[in-house]
């Protein structure tokens, strides 16, 4: 790739490696707050599993701001800047407005009137809005200076001064005052619709207000990121949030501070990219920035990254090879005598090569579950003591199979082999009083001792 | 220029020599194979549910256009169609990925992948645009795989549409009954030792395919409607899958056609032209596909209604002529006495009576002719062997049977009449002890 023009980094000045006040204040904030909006709206709609409006209102309210643009052209005959004059916001907000209700109601109607799926009916009406969004604005860009990129790239770069970032304030205001006021309102109902309704909470009213937020937030971000791009900032930092945590609150501050990393380290990003000479738009690596932030999640969450994930399995094996490789001992000296094995004849009965076990093995001597006695392993005090809890879950199962479940009893031992390592505490002491504290197995082999299941 | 001048053009032009006529021809022949392709396969994505999954990937092809873009050097197509397709496989394996192995539902999934590889796409353009004259000078036009424009279609282009048409045409003939099987009877599917999966798969590259080829004319964000609007169409209009492919394969060409028409004469854009006449063919046959669409159902239920009507006007004639009435013209008066309600609105409904081929509103009477006197003796023995049945076999209380027999007596066939008189024995009077009137079925002795 010869065309990056990389320069060499020991002649950079410092200031270059960091935002230029002077230009960059207002399309920073700017962004911060329409990062914020969207990850706190984002989040609720994520929760309450219609992610996808988002992708839906970002695409339908298109022919709207064009229809409302176009209108205040007619209307004003004012069409210096987008966003320019107040009354044009106005416009430019009624009609996204309208088109996103109007884009709602139909694909409502297209599925509740005739055979027509809502998946399909969304596919259908979204990419058809915002076909009539394109043809309005080509339209509009005709008689207006209106930027068409914008629609993709968004115009962070523009905006020069505070009068472009209030309209973005406000909302940004006013998603926050709602979710004060709120809360509690917003949380039954993403949860528990109906009983919010039993308890008088205006559920209505409150899906209605967020909808509302939602098509105006996508509107103020317009400007700000494109069209499409806001479906990033809607959906990307609350689906981080959701990875980090499952309780609602921490999930949508979470997701408004996703949202604002995102906005302020992809700013940053753009600023340094520009440096080795790789000039990108602000819009665009604010998402990207959001999806990096997503996929570092994904691998690194604490609670759901898949290191966690593969930790956790790993960690399972090695407990479930370790309670085998004790419990085939304990199996082979009868339970009760302290005779040593060698590693071959404990993993024949498991089907295991020994080499499989060496890992359990070293794990369970350090722990001091093991004796050793030249090459042959015997239970000490503490591994038998751990085991017998195991065989003691196992047999009691076998137990209540046969007994409550009509199995016959060659056919239990299977699944008591796979149960008996996931068996909790209080699901043994449930099981012992349910069967009477049976002293012997369906086979005839003896349970080992409550003392040392509850040990 | 005026419309009709411009629509004599654009039909020369199809007959015209040089480099416009043959952009022209290169725009149509692009469109119409495109919207042909994604009709066809579309059947399937709307069927399989996967339309959201095509809307996906559709956005998710542009970081791949961008990347082949910058590797190539040159907007050259084998470049961009090979970049893009990775992309799409790529997108589907995120998206399989994050529903697998994290606690992210599906459709969020979409949205997350739909948005992240539009983000980076968009932000890979944004920095083409900016870059070096080396590789911004060539990347005039880019900018068309967002909204499509099938004037820079050129003949590899087309070699290529043709292409992907035969591959996936060929595919989906050739694997026409397993992919039915795998759509609507899964499990079938997979106890004729077929895994759906497979099917599946085969889906997804043949709709990366597609979508690749077609981004020239519709453009990221437009290419998925033409992959479900058109399906959707014929969905509404036959109920054969065979019918339904044909059917959505014409109307995407037909909907290609008539948008490079459209932004000939309105210069309003291919790729949106195109989308908003397939939605209008959408939105028509909404409303008037003859089975399925909101205007027939319409007309279907005022039919319905009418006729209850008239049967109900039928068996109150009947009791009246039941307790020694007349029962060839019965006064509106007594008619409104019987039904419990005022002359006036008996005289209304009497007039609908007019055209049923039952009788007609006469001089303040109610005219019944033979086909009329002999519905009405159905109607009220359908509704009295009705009562019965259900005072006998489900156990209802007499004086609950009532209205559930009024309700069912305008649909009892003759068959299920049949059925109902060899169950209940040919019983002689009704739950209230009413005369069951004679049948003319053939079961009936008399």
């Amino acid at each position: 790739m010869s065309c990056l023009p990389l320069r060499f980094w020991p002649g950079l000045a410092a200031t270059e490696l960091w935002f230029d006040w002077e230009i960059d204040t207002w399309p920073l904030l700017m962004a911060l707050l329409v990062a914020m909006s969207c990850g706190l709206l984002g989040a609720v709609f994520l929760v309450r599993r219609t992610a996808l409006l988002g992708d839906a209102v970002s695409h339908s309210v298109l022919p709207g701001i064009a229809g409302g643009l176009l209108l205040a052209g007619i209307v004003l005959e004012n069409n210096d800047h987008v966003f320019g004059a107040s009354a044009t916001m106005l416009f430019v907000l009624g009609g996204a407005l309208a088109a996103g209700l109007a884009s709602t109601m139909l694909i409502e109607a297209l599925h509740k009137y005739s055979r027509i799926k809502p998946d399909t009916a969304l596919g259908a009406v979204f990419p058809a809005f915002f076909a009539v969004g394109v043809i309005l604005i080509r339209l509009a860009a005709r008689d207006a200076h209106f930027d068409q990129d914008c629609v993709f790239y968004g115009s962070l770069e523009v905006i020069g001064e505070l009068n472009q970032v209030i309209p973005t304030l406000a909302c940004s205001i006013l998603v926050v005052i709602f979710f004060l006021c709120f809360y509690k309102e917003i949380l039954i109902s993403s949860f528990d619709s109906p009983f919010a309704g039993t308890l008088g909470l205006p559920v209505g009213l409150v899906n209605l207000l967020l909808t509302s937020l939602l098509a105006l937030a996508v509107v103020v971000a317009f400007e700000a990121v494109g069209a499409i791009l806001v479906i990033a900032l809607l959906i990307i930092p609350a689906a981080t949030a959701q990875l980090i945590s499952s309780r609602f609150d921490r999930v949508l501050l979470l997701s408004a501070l996703f949202g604002l990393s995102a906005a302020f380290f992809g700013s940053w990003m753009t600023v340094l990219l520009e440096v080795v000479g790789f000039e990108t738009a602000r819009a665009p690596t604010v998402a990207v920035f959001a999806g990096l932030q997503f996929l570092l999640a994904l691998v690194f969450s604490p609670a759901q990254g898949l290191l966690a994930q593969a930790w956790r399995k790993r960690a399972l094996e090695s407990r479930i090879l370790e309670e085998n490789l004790l419990g085939s001992i304990y199996r082979l000296s009868g339970g009760v005598s302290s005779q040593g094995f060698r590693l071959k004849e404990i993993a024949a009965p498991l089907g295991y090569p020994p080499g499989k076990l060496g890992g359990a093995l070293r794990r369970c001597r350090a722990r001091g579950e093991l004796d050793v006695d030249r090459e042959a392993f015997s239970l000490s005090a503490r591994g038998r003591e751990r085991i017998a809890g195991i065989i003691r879950g196992h047999r009691l199962w076998e137990s209540y199979m046969i007994h409550e479940m009509g199995a016959a009893s060659d056919h239990v031992h299977d699944a008591a082999d796979y149960i008996e390592h996931h068996l909790q505490p209080g699901l043994v002491k449930e099981l012992e009083e349910l069967l009477g504290n049976p002293n012997l197995d369906p086979h005839g082999s003896e349970i080992p001792g409550a003392e040392g299941a509850g040990a | 220029m005026s419309f009709a001048e411009l629509t004599g053009e654009f039909f020369l032009s199809l007959l015209g020599q040089g480099d416009a006529a043959q952009a022209t021809i290169n725009a149509i022949l692009g469109a119409c194979l495109a919207g042909l392709t994604c009709g066809a396969l579309g059947s399937f994505i709307i069927l399989r549910r996967m339309s959201l999954f095509a809307d996906m990937l559709g956005h998710a092809v542009l970081p791949g256009v961008a990347v082949g873009f910058i590797l190539a050097g040159s907007k050259s197509t084998p470049a961009l169609l090979l970049g893009s397709l990775a992309a799409g496989l790529l997108a589907a394996a995120l998206t399989r990925a994050i529903t697998s192995y994290s606690p992210i539902k599906d459709d969020a999934s979409l949205g997350i992948t739909l948005s992240l590889f539009y983000a980076i796409g968009i932000w890979l353009l944004s920095w083409i645009t900016r870059a070096g004259p080396e590789l911004s000078s060539q990347s005039s036009g880019l900018n068309h795989y967002l909204f499509g424009n099938p004037a820079i279609i050129q003949t590899v282009d087309l070699v290529f549409l043709v292409s992907a048409a035969v591959v996936v045409l060929a595919l989906l003939r050739l694997f026409f009954k397993e992919l039915t099987a795998s759509i609507f009877d899964p499990a079938f599917t997979v106890s004729i030792g077929l895994s759906p999966r497979i099917f599946d798969g085969l889906l997804l590259v043949l709709l990366t395919l597609v979508i690749v080829v077609s981004l020239k004319i519709l453009g990221v964000i437009l290419v998925a409607a033409l992959l479900v609007i058109p399906p959707a169409t014929a969905y509404l209009l036959t109920d054969r899958l065979g019918r339904m492919i044909a059917l959505s394969a014409f109307l995407g060409a037909l909907s290609g056609f008539g948008g490079v028409y459209l932004d000939f004469v309105f210069g309003i854009g291919v790729g949106p032209a195109i989308v908003c006449l397939a939605f209008l063919w959408l939105m028509t046959a909404f409303l008037a596909s003859p089975h399925h669409g909101v205007l027939g159902r319409y007309l279907l239920q005022k039919k319905l209604e009418l006729k209850t009507l008239r049967e109900n006007l039928l068996t109150s004639a009947w009791r009246i002529g039941e307790r020694g009435g007349e029962l060839t013209a019965i006064p509106i008066g007594e008619l409104a006495s019987e039904r419990g309600e005022e002359p006036s609105a008996t005289r209304v409904l009497a007039r609908r009576m007019n055209g049923s081929g039952w009788g007609r509103f006469e001089k303040d009477l109610l005219v019944l002719n033979s086909a009329g006197q002999e519905r009405a003796c159905a109607l009220m023995r359908g509704h009295r062997l009705w009562e019965i049945f259900l005072q006998r076999e489900a156990s209802l209380a007499p004086d609950h049977v009532h209205a559930g027999a009024e309700e069912i007596e305008h649909f009892l066939d003759s068959e299920t009449l049949l059925e109902l008189e060899a169950l209940l024995d040919n019983p002689e009077t009704d739950p209230h002890g009413k005369t069951i009137p004679p049948g003319h079925s053939k079961g009936r002795t008399p």
